[in-house]
């Protein structure tokens, strides 16, 4: 081979060769670049801790990164010397220029405050290896006052092969809106608090009150009661004619006290929702003529005209609360009588059936006055009746003094009544016309006026009703004339339980009774009393103190109880003088009230009869739960006068 | 015989019966219960009362003649008596009774001996002068008359 042939090749081979090393070079360079970067990766994400399986790819760690550097909160990593290595923009747009490689000081603000505290956590989380978190009040010029969460959190490396130390921290900066917005947020919830406090506390206040009402009411009718029942029996001792009339005197202002205190456990009881309506069937017809006739009595000496009206739609029998429609009607009766000097009381009673609600344009609509008509809370007024229930509507109208219109606006108000002078003579409370609105709505209707001076006034009420169950047998020949139902039951006749052993007491007290128009079923002694009772219902008793086996307080005694616990007391049917009685006086006494008497029945009405009148007597009647007294030798009036206050009273007797 | 002069007497003998206080006011209620759906109730009640105090009498003088005496039994007869002469109106009776009833409480055997000679006699009066009274309610009606009412 000649040279030239061989420089010819081993030029051609080195720039091969040079060809080959550079290639190679790029490679090596390139694969440099690569293993600089995923150093530099692995130094940022520390160490294989923070490197979990599923970030693998360094693109999606590099992904993960831009997305933090993007958002709103400041995170931060810095080294071990706190130089910041990288951060959220959101840092940097605080501190308004690039942090790489700096410090705080050298990049914040020098009025910046806060950045101690930062600091103070990274050092913790370095030395501590543990996370560090505190609120951190900042001040930023340019930016306020915030307050801050930080959270600094240590970063772990390895340093040959010892254990893991911390190599930087992450420092998370939440800005936590404390001031501001959020102390708004916070005083309206604590503003929402003390208004939840204070309707708990108003409405407990409330209770409270009704309570009391009930109680101390109670308490007044008990010995008011007593004295009443001495007044009874002083009346049957011998008086003449002036000690009788101070005693009437003494006993009409005592009957005024107890309507007072009648009126006051209504309305407390209608407040607390304790009140009941019954559902029994009376019939409106028979109302109006007791309370006409009664009105015809109040106006004798006025020569005032009265006159009633019951339309014939109205129905024979209704399912209601016949003893408050007609303690709503009485009142307005008593009220137009005692307001009108000449001319006339009118009472008109009509019947609407229910096709609709109380706003259909069918049902009667009067102009209503305009004032605080405050609904019962839980008592709306019933809408949406069924077919075959009956509006009553009432219509009480006078041609009395009249009611300006500067006193419509407080006229159904507790205590109000009317404030010009005329009524300063007349009296009463002020309780009446709020009770009878609020029994009136209660019953599902409206109480309104129209009045002028000068001219007059008329109260309307409306309650509803229900119709009458048509399921009693007819009589067997009856035939259906005008629509009357076959069967023709007046009103159910109240069943009086009388216990006495004296049969000449026995006779006189069924004839008396028998003239009210009552019946009674008679038993000699306690024991049969409670035979009676429990196998029976009754509507009242009549009970003879001093009976034998077992004596009228006991039977009271044990009514009270059934009805307040659903059993009889022990003992009671041995006819022994049980120590029960005397221990559990006291509990029975406060138990044993209508208004929150829990028991499984009714509070039936107890008539002591007896001729034992001192005032220890009376006082034990009423510790046993005896309503009223009548004394002995039973007198006719003295009976149909306490009956009449638990019984309605057949039309007869009127 | 004329319903009128009947009438009359009737009228005398009740005033007088009331004077002498042998009836009081419970009497007239008696008399008031007395109508057209209750005709003969006066009767009634008078004549039951005739045959409840009979009894009674008899066992308060059984009572008074065991031996020990107890009082609380003769107390209770008393009582009953008490009761219903009270209920009709038979004052003088009733007003004996209460003594009756206070011997009987002080334990006073001769007390109550004394009280029972008391209410016999005067058992015995209203009773005699009640008769009358009815008899001549009977007769009034039978001449077609009306029983005088008192207020």
């Amino acid at each position: 081979m000649d040279s030239s042939a061989i420089d010819r090749s081993s030029t051609e081979n080195c720039a091969a060769e040079l060809e080959n090393v550079r290639a190679e070079n790029a490679k090596l360079r390139s694969q440099n670049e690569a293993l600089i970067r995923e150093v530099e990766q692995l130094k940022l994400t520390g160490s294989s801790r923070i490197a979990s399986p599923e970030v693998e790819s360094s693109v999606e760690i590099a992904g993960l990164l831009s997305a933090l550097k993007d958002s709103c909160i400041s995170i931060s990593y810095c080294d071990s010397d706190l130089r910041y290595v990288w951060a959220t923009h959101f840092l940097e747009s605080f501190a308004g220029k690039i942090v790489h490689g700096k410090h705080d000081d050298e990049i914040f603000p020098v009025q910046t405050k806060g950045l101690e505290e930062v600091t103070f956590l990274r050092k913790q989380a370095l030395e501590s290896g543990s996370l560090q978190m505190d609120y951190v009040q900042v001040f930023i010029p340019d930016r306020g006052h915030m307050t801050w969460l930080v959270i600094a959190n240590p970063s772990f490396g390895h340093e040959g092969g010892k254990q893991e130390v911390p190599v930087g921290v992450i420092t998370t900066c939440l800005n936590i809106p404390l001031a501001g917005d959020s102390q708004a947020l916070v005083r309206s919830r604590t503003t929402e608090y003390e208004l939840r406090e204070a309707v708990r506390l108003t409405e407990e206040a409330i209770r409270a009150k009704n309570m009391f009402l009930s109680i101390m009411s109670h308490e007044i009718r008990t010995p008011l009661n007593g004295l009443l029942g001495l007044a009874q029996a002083l009346e049957s001792s011998g008086l003449d004619r002036d000690q009788r009339e101070l005693l009437q005197a003494i006993v009409s202002s005592g009957t005024i006290i107890a309507d007072i205190l009648g009126d006051i456990l209504d309305l407390a009881s209608m407040e607390s929702g304790a009140m009941k309506l019954e559902t029994q069937p009376f019939s409106p017809a028979d109302i109006v003529h007791e309370i006409a006739k009664m009105a015809v009595a109040a106006t004798h000496e006025k020569g005032l005209e009265v006159l009633s009206y019951v339309g014939k739609s109205v129905p024979e029998v209704v399912i209601g609360d016949g003893l408050r429609v007609r303690q709503v009607m009485k009142y307005l009766v008593l009220n137009a009588i005692k307001f009108t000097q000449e001319g006339s009381v009118q009472i008109r009673l009509d019947s609407i059936p229910m096709l609709g609600t109380p706003d259909d344009p069918r049902f009667p609509s009067e102009e209503l006055v305009t004032g605080r008509e405050k609904r019962q809370k839980d008592q709306p007024v019933k809408s949406g009746c069924r077919e075959g229930d009956f509006v009553l509507y009432c219509q009480i109208a006078d041609t009395g003094l009249g009611i300006p219109k500067e006193a419509f606006a407080t006229l159904f108000d507790h205590f109000r009544g009317l404030k010009f002078s005329s009524t300063i003579n007349h009296g009463g409370t002020g309780l009446g016309l709020a009770l009878c609105k609020q029994l009136v709505e209660l019953m599902g209707g409206r109480l309104t006026v129209h009045s002028e001076v000068g001219k007059g006034s008329v109260f309307t009420f409306s309650v509803l009703c229900k119709s009458h169950d048509r399921d009693c047998s007819p009589e067997p020949t009856a035939k259906p004339v005008d629509n009357r139902p076959p069967c023709n039951h007046r009103r159910k006749e109240p069943k009086i339980l009388l216990a006495e052993d004296n049969k000449v007491n026995v006779m006189v007290a069924i004839s008396m009774l028998k003239r009210l128009g009552f019946t009674a079923q008679v038993v000699a002694n306690g024991v049969e009393a409670l035979e009676a009772m429990r196998k029976d219902k009754y509507d009242l008793v009549l009970l003879d103190i001093c009976m034998p086996l077992m004596d009228g307080l006991q039977v009271a005694y044990a009514i009270r109880k059934f009805e307040q616990t659903g059993s009889w007391p022990e003992g009671i049917w041995d006819g022994n003088d049980s120590k029960e009685l005397s221990t559990a006086l006291e509990g029975f006494r406060n138990g044993g009230r209508e208004e929150d008497s829990t028991g499984t029945s009714p509070r039936i009405p107890i008539i002591a009869v007896t001729a034992n009148a001192l005032r220890s007597d009376i006082e034990r009647c009423f510790a046993h739960g005896m309503d009223a007294f009548i004394p002995k030798p039973v007198m006719f009036q003295k009976l149909r006068e306490i009956l009449s206050k638990y019984l309605p009273l057949p039309l007869e007797q009127q | 015989m004329a319903a009128a002069p009947l009438e009359q007497k009737y009228v005398e003998l009740t005033e007088d019966m009331f004077k002498e206080g042998f009836l009081d006011d419970q009497f007239v209620q008696l008399q008031q219960l007395q109508d057209p759906s209750n005709p003969g109730f006066v009767a009634e009640v008078v004549t039951l009362f005739f045959e409840d105090s009979e009894k009674i009498i008899d066992s308060i003088t059984e009572t008074l003649e065991t031996d020990p005496l107890d009082f609380k039994v003769l107390d209770a007869h008393v009582h009953q008596f008490k009761g219903s002469s009270s209920s009709i109106g038979a004052q003088r009776v009733k007003n004996v009774c209460i003594s009756f009833r206070q011997c009987c409480d002080a334990s006073n055997k001769e007390g109550c001996v004394n009280c029972l000679q008391q209410v016999k006699r005067e058992y015995q009066l209203v009773k005699a002068r009640l008769e009358t009274l009815l008899q001549l309610e009977e007769q009034i009606v039978a001449a077609g008359g009306i029983v005088p009412q008192f207020e």
